[in-house]
């Protein structure tokens, strides 16, 4: 017992609370249900770490008082201590702009290659949102994290900056100049020993630059390069097809999808529009609900929405698959083993359910399993008719002749035997994502001149003579197609902000004269447009896509001849390693990006950090707890790394993300060498099996002394562990529609503390908004979203250590074992226990947004000394910061836990960078200071310390738009506002508007059946209502 | 021994108290007064600028709308301030050897902004708040508020300086009680409330004596609004323009209408 209480997570306690149904029915974490004596002490305080007034002595409690007693009276001799503001005028205005408000360009964000149409806020020349573009179809108006923090990295101060020649500093000239005596030095030779090197690519421009260059110098070699390429993909509709190609689903028409781990709500080209067609199924007043069976090997978002999800090892994968198929009548080879690792009560009722959805059905397959798991997919969407019905296809987007693998293995091998003189690298950031064992650095430095176009000076650019700076995409033109093969246009909204060129121009020096990328661009549209050139090109930049470009899809023709040539793979015994992109910082190239940094993970809630995943049972039997230290070994390196436990991880197998670990990231992402509690994550890379794999078997585990603090965020604003999510399948809906609870007296329900006559509505819109969490996929866009919207501050890992985050919007996670009562499979499954954290099949994870509810009475409001928050006659819970003397009594009474504290100036210091490790300064200086205000909404107030805030329902934009309809004479529109939020979310889960308006969006969310209120016995009548999730079971599957 | 105190001591000890005890009072009517005058609130106060613009001279003498060079007033929350181009349209014409203009000349060849003698660049703002107030410029004037109600007098101001001290007291004056504040040219009803607002720097032109205007047609155009004493009838009038006008009152005390 005495070992058990020092324990940072009780699995044994968790698990003996939940089997002795003492638990609540969902819970947030195991931290929560084991009630581990730290947890218990972290929660009991509001304010956990705080100095308390109790233990400060008398002498400087007075002294604290007086001090703050004058310097409150000198607030009111502002002008005479603030210097005399300046304001300078244009020479001349820009073309459109009215001053004041802001301006809206289309633009086209790129992520592994991929384009997504965004619309790019600009006031006065900065770029300060990004949105989706509703003309494109990889984003039809909504968006993800990495598209709205992108917008940071442009005014990232750790760019960089300046032409280096060696670390001295140099000049374009200069570069160009030792350009073209190397290209007329080579020009006879066909451009032999020249060598470069790309991120995959689908822009027109860019391939038909290139397909010039390659021209010209025909000995010329062009590699591309991705750490996380669609290899797989392509390989396997070239096996199955004849030609690699990009499938397109159509989530609409699909009843049954059953997805082996493809988290298709989250990663690939298509997710955002994906989410957003998937969700138009899960939302029962909207016609038919579909099915989603998921299979994975390690929690993901989409295991997270499925109503039946199955973990199977990576390695498992082949035969899970081959079963399937072999069940829907695909002749596999006989040899390759049945699957064990799904129950086969699930996995028949999954089989009948495709059986009766042919045509209608998809099965899906990530990129992270190999093509022979590709092709028996393709074979079984062939058998079930979905081709041509719900899955069509067009040519490959991005470059797709060798796989990255082959790629970099190639030329490794050509600088080694020195056939490489001169090595071009744009982009990318090879000397760190190349697994070590590889030798690409060693490689690199056999090469004569080795030059590295790059956003930020890292780790490859340390290695290279020169480092070019590179424009961010909001600083250059250029053009990208999407997952369907739309073209849509890169269009500038900022002169460049250090002395930065396109990879466009850079690589016009080889075809002749330097030219910019609008010329480059334009040059590759010119001929494929209208007669009136110039009307359809200012069309394109109006609607940033060109029209009519997508390919038409094709229904692809499964050639069978490639399924005898699937083998079984050798299975391994041990302990499977899975290794997987990061969430948030993807491959690495986000390190340096403050909000992705400290968004919490989907599922881990983890920030700042990597760590190896663990499930419960594993962690129990290699006895590792929380933080603990493990090192872990493969055939090819050694790393270490964290251990968190998670339920619903596969037992015996570990995920790792890459993308961490980064010694020159910049002062944000650099921190491999800080102490943990500053930390930021390890590299992973060196265990990375070959071959173009993501997993392999038989690691070696152990646990090494010392602890890694993790900054994890679930656990923070505790809500006492009340039920607040509901969920429930479409059966026990219609006895209860919105699942109330019994009440003993349902009248009381709606009483409250607090008078009735708080404000008066009438003739005021009344706001209010809806959540669907049948909907809400747990993608984290709306945090991100309102955290560029509001000007929230990023803190730094040991800040949300302290349970210190800004965000004023969170996902919160939960978890439930449902009791499985007589079902004998599930007995078989989960033992005479009947529910187990121990068993990941068992384990349903549920997320709820929460943000501040502007409760009608709001338990915030009368307890505040100083009338800081206070009604508005609009119903909104109103945050006066000038008003605030951060007393922290309103979150003290806050149900919710949705308020937000400054404990320190965190928007001027920018905290992100003071954990700063370049060259040992632990400061920000005042020129990013300067440039990170740039990025600053400039309708909202930037807060500083010791002021409390909270959502405010985006009153800037309600404001901006009452103040639009006034001025018009007219009455706002019911569904005018819209909050940063509810713009960002691909699923549409989201509703805000006008209740006082029957006819409003959100008026009609409010009447759903669905709809409830939480923590409504407290009787604080809130106006964000939320609606019940809707699960879709099998009933034949068992609960599985 | 003698006394340690002698008589003096006493009236001494009743001074010392009676300076003690006022000395916080003191200090708290001085702060009050330091932060009251124009020293702090800068009102009244006439701020050097590049160039000598002059308001009376160009808004008053000329006759020229406060539109042509604070271009975004009615748009935008933010009233514009013109650019070097504005400025040259008139000025590439007349007075284009004025040594005055020097610094405008050279912002348009340069295409850099208006600079100091001392190369500094920036004008002194004049007309500021605070950065958590989020004032809009477009919706006062739609709603028919005078610019000299918050800018004071400006067309007879020869170097510009601020009218009114911007006060959270002083902007809830008229957000409490807006009849006192709204106006409409009687004879006039057919402008919109946006057309008062500059119909009567109009009338002001055509009858520069101000014989014919109201009583609180000249309060509006000298900036002294908030001295003037509405008469009942006014302040009738003003109940019904707010009707008219759809001014939601309690909504503007609400905090989130200025602060966010």
């Amino acid at each position: 017992m005495a070992e058990n209480q020092n324990k940072r997570v009780d699995i044994a306690a968790a698990q003996a609370k939940l089997a002795s149904g003492s638990s609540r029915e969902y819970w947030k974490g195991l931290e929560e249900l084991a009630e581990t004596p730290e947890f218990t002490k972290y929660i009991e305080d509001e304010f956990p770490e705080r100095q308390s007034i109790v233990t400060m002595d008398r002498r400087n409690l007075l002294k604290f008082m007086g001090a703050s007693l004058l310097l409150g009276g000198l607030g009111g001799c502002r002008n005479i201590f603030m210097p005399q503001e300046k304001i300078v005028p244009y020479v001349k205005s820009p073309e459109d702009q009215v001053l004041g408000r802001p301006l809206y360009y289309a633009s086209t964000f790129t992520h592994q290659g991929y384009g997504y149409g965004v619309v790019v806020q600009q006031n006065e020349g900065r770029p300060t949102k990004i949105e989706g573009n509703t003309l494109h179809s990889a984003s039809l108006g909504r968006s993800d994290s990495y598209m709205q923090a992108s917008l940071l990295s442009l005014y990232d101060p750790d760019r960089l900056q300046i032409v280096q020649d060696a670390s001295e500093p140099a000049s374009w000239d200069d570069f160009f100049g030792i350009l073209r005596d190397k290209i007329s030095s080579r020009k006879e030779a066909g451009g032999q020993g020249l060598a470069m090197l790309f991120e995959p690519t689908s822009s027109p421009t860019t391939q038909r630059m290139i397909a010039q260059v390659q021209a010209k110098f025909p000995n010329l070699r062009v590699f591309f390069y991705d750490p996380v390429p669609r290899d797989a993909a392509y390989e396997g509709t070239a096996r199955a097809f004849g030609e690699p190609m990009e499938l397109l689903y159509d989530f609409t028409l699909a009843d049954v999808v059953v997805s082996f781990d493809h988290d298709f709500l989250h990663e690939g080209p298509g997710h955002v529009r994906y989410t957003h067609d998937f969700a138009k199924r899960r939302d029962p007043a909207q016609g038919n609900l579909n099915r989603l069976y998921a299979m994975e090997c390690t929690p993901t978002l989409l295991g997270a929405m499925a109503d039946h999800r199955a973990v199977c090892r990576s390695g498992d994968m082949l035969s899970l698959v081959a079963d399937v198929a072999r069940k829907l009548g695909v002749a596999v080879d006989p040899s390759i083993p049945a699957q064990k690792a799904v129950p086969e009560k699930l996995l028949n009722a999954m089989i009948s359910d495709l059986m009766s959805a042919r045509g209608r059905s998809i099965v899906t397959v990530s990129d992270y399993h190999s093509a022979d798991v590709h092709v028996l997919v393709h074979a079984i969407n062939a058998a079930l008719d979905n081709f041509g019905a719900t899955i069509r296809a067009i040519p490959a987007v991005l470059p797709s002749q060798r796989t990255s693998e082959a790629q970099i293995v190639d030329l490794i091998g050509q600088m080694n035997s020195g056939l490489i003189d001169t090595l071009l690298i744009f982009g990318g950031n090879p000397s760190y994502t190349v697994p070590k064992n590889y030798g690409f650095n060693e490689a690199l430095s056999k090469v004569n001149l080795k030059v590295h176009h790059t956003l930020y000076f890292d780790e490859t650019s340390e290695r290279c003579d020169w480092s070019l700076p590179a424009s961010h995409y909001l600083e250059a033109w250029g053009d990208a197609r999407s997952f369907d093969g739309q073209i849509s246009v890169v269009q500038p909204l900022i002169a460049p902000l250090y002395n930065s060129e396109s990879v466009l121009e850079i690589l016009s020096v080889f075809l002749g004269a330097f030219k910019k990328s609008y010329e480059a661009v334009r040059e590759t549209w010119k001929p494929q447009m209208a007669a009136d050139f110039e009307k359809s090109w200012r069309e394109v930049l109006h609607n940033g896509v060109v029209p009519n470009s997508n390919p038409t899809p094709i229904t692809p023709a499964f050639r069978s001849s490639e399924l005898m040539a699937i083998r079984p793979t050798r299975s391994v015994a041990g302990i499977e390693v899975n290794l997987r992109p990061d969430p948030t910082i993807w491959d690495g190239q986000y390190s340096n990006n403050g909000w992705l940094q400290e968004l919490p993970k989907p599922l881990t809630t983890l920030t700042w950090d990597n760590a190896a995943i663990l499930s419960p049972r594993t962690a129990e039997r290699l006895g590792l707890d929380r933080e603990d230290i493990v090192e872990i070994s493969s055939a090819q390196g050694v790393i270490q790394a964290p251990v968190l436990i998670l339920p619903g991880q596969m037992d015996e197998a570990i995920t790792v993300h890459l993308g961490y670990g980064r010694t020159r990231a910049g002062r944000v992402g650099s921190g491999a060498n800080l102490p943990t509690t500053d930390r930021v994550g390890f590299d992973a890379s060196p265990i990375k099996p070959r071959e173009g794999k993501w997993s392999f078997s038989g690691a070696g585990v152990k646990k090494v002394p010392g602890r890694w603090t993790l900054a994890t965020c679930q656990e923070h604003h505790y809500m006492e562990g009340r039920d607040i999510i509901r969920a429930g399948t479409p059966e026990e809906l219609a006895k209860n529609p919105n699942l109330q609870p019994e009440q003993k007296n349902p009248e009381k329900l709606e009483k409250s503390l607090y008078p009735d006559n708080i404000f008066d509505p009438t003739g005021y819109n009344q706001w209010a908004m809806t959540v669907d969490l049948s909907l809400c996929t747990g993608c984290n866009a709306c945090v991100t979203a309102c955290q560029a919207e509001n000007n929230i501050s990023v803190v730094g890992k040991d800040e949300v250590r302290r349970g210190r985050e800004m965000h004023w919007m969170r996902i919160d996670r939960y978890y439930r074992v449902r009791h499985q009562g007589q079902d004998l499979e599930a007995e078989r499954i989960m033992g005479p226990m009947g529910n187990s954290i121990f068993e990941p099949n068992s384990v349903e994870t549920y997320f709820m947004p929460l943000m501040c509810q502007h409760c009608e009475k709001a338990p915030c409001e009368p307890v505040c000394p100083v009338a800081a928050t206070v009604h508005s006659h609009e119903g909104l819970n109103q945050m006066v910061y000038n008003r605030c003397v951060g007393t922290r009594y309103c979150s003290n009474n806050c149900p919710y836990k949705v308020r937000r504290f400054n404990y320190y100036n965190y928007s001027d210091n920018q905290d992100q960078f003071q954990r700063s490790t370049v060259n040992g300064v632990r400061n920000t200086t005042e020129d990013a200071r300067q440039l990170l205000r740039m990025v600053n909404n400039p309708n909202v107030t930037v807060r500083g310390r010791g002021v409390m805030e909270k959502c405010t329902y985006c009153v800037q934009r309600i404001n901006l738009k009452r103040i639009e309809a006034k001025r018009e004479g007219r009455d706002l529109g019911p569904d005018e506002v819209v909050t940063a939020c509810q713009q960002a979310c691909p699923a549409g889960a989201i509703v805000f508007g006008d209740m006082s308006n029957p006819n409003s969006q959100v008026s009609q969310s409010r009447r759903d059946p669905r709809t409830y209120k939480l923590l409504q016995e407290t009787g604080t009548r809130p106006r964000t209502t939320y609606k019940v999730r809707v699960l879709n079971p099998n009933p034949e599957a068992g609960q599985a | 021994m003698g006394q340690l105190f002698n008589p003096k001591a006493n009236s001494i000890a009743k001074l010392s108290l009676i300076i003690g005890g006022s000395l916080p009072v003191l200090a708290i009517l001085g702060g009050h007064l330091i932060s009251n005058s124009s020293y702090n609130t800068k009102v009244d106060v006439p701020l050097d600028q590049p160039v000598p613009f002059s308001h009376r001279h160009h808004a008053w003498e000329l006759g020229i709308d406060c539109r042509y060079c604070h271009t975004s007033v009615e748009k935008s929350g933010f009233a514009g301030i013109p650019d070097t181009e504005t400025c040259m349209t008139c000025h590439s014409q007349i007075w284009t050897n004025s040594p005055l203009l020097e610094p405008v000349r050279k912002s348009y060849e340069t295409g850099l902004p208006i600079k100091w003698a001392s190369g500094e660049s920036g004008w002194n703002l004049v007309n500021n708040v605070p950065e958590f107030v989020y004032f809009d410029h477009s919706i006062h004037i739609a709603k028919g508020i005078s610019c000299n109600t918050c800018h004071g007098d400006v067309q007879n101001m020869h170097i510009t300086w601020k009218g009114q001290n911007f006060t959270m007291k002083w902007c809830l004056q008229c957000h409490t009680e807006p009849e006192k504040y709204l106006y409409v040219d009687k004879t006039r009803p057919d402008l919109t409330p946006r057309e008062q607002v500059f119909n009567l720097y109009v009338k002001q032109q055509e009858d520069p004596k101000m014989k014919s205007l109201s009583k609180r047609e000249i309060a509006l155009l000298t900036g002294t609004n908030e001295r003037y004493r509405p008469s009942k009838e006014e302040i009738e009038d003003g109940k019904k323009l707010i009707t008219e006008r759809n001014i939601k009152v309690k909504q503007l005390q609400d905090c989130w209408t200025c602060h966010r």
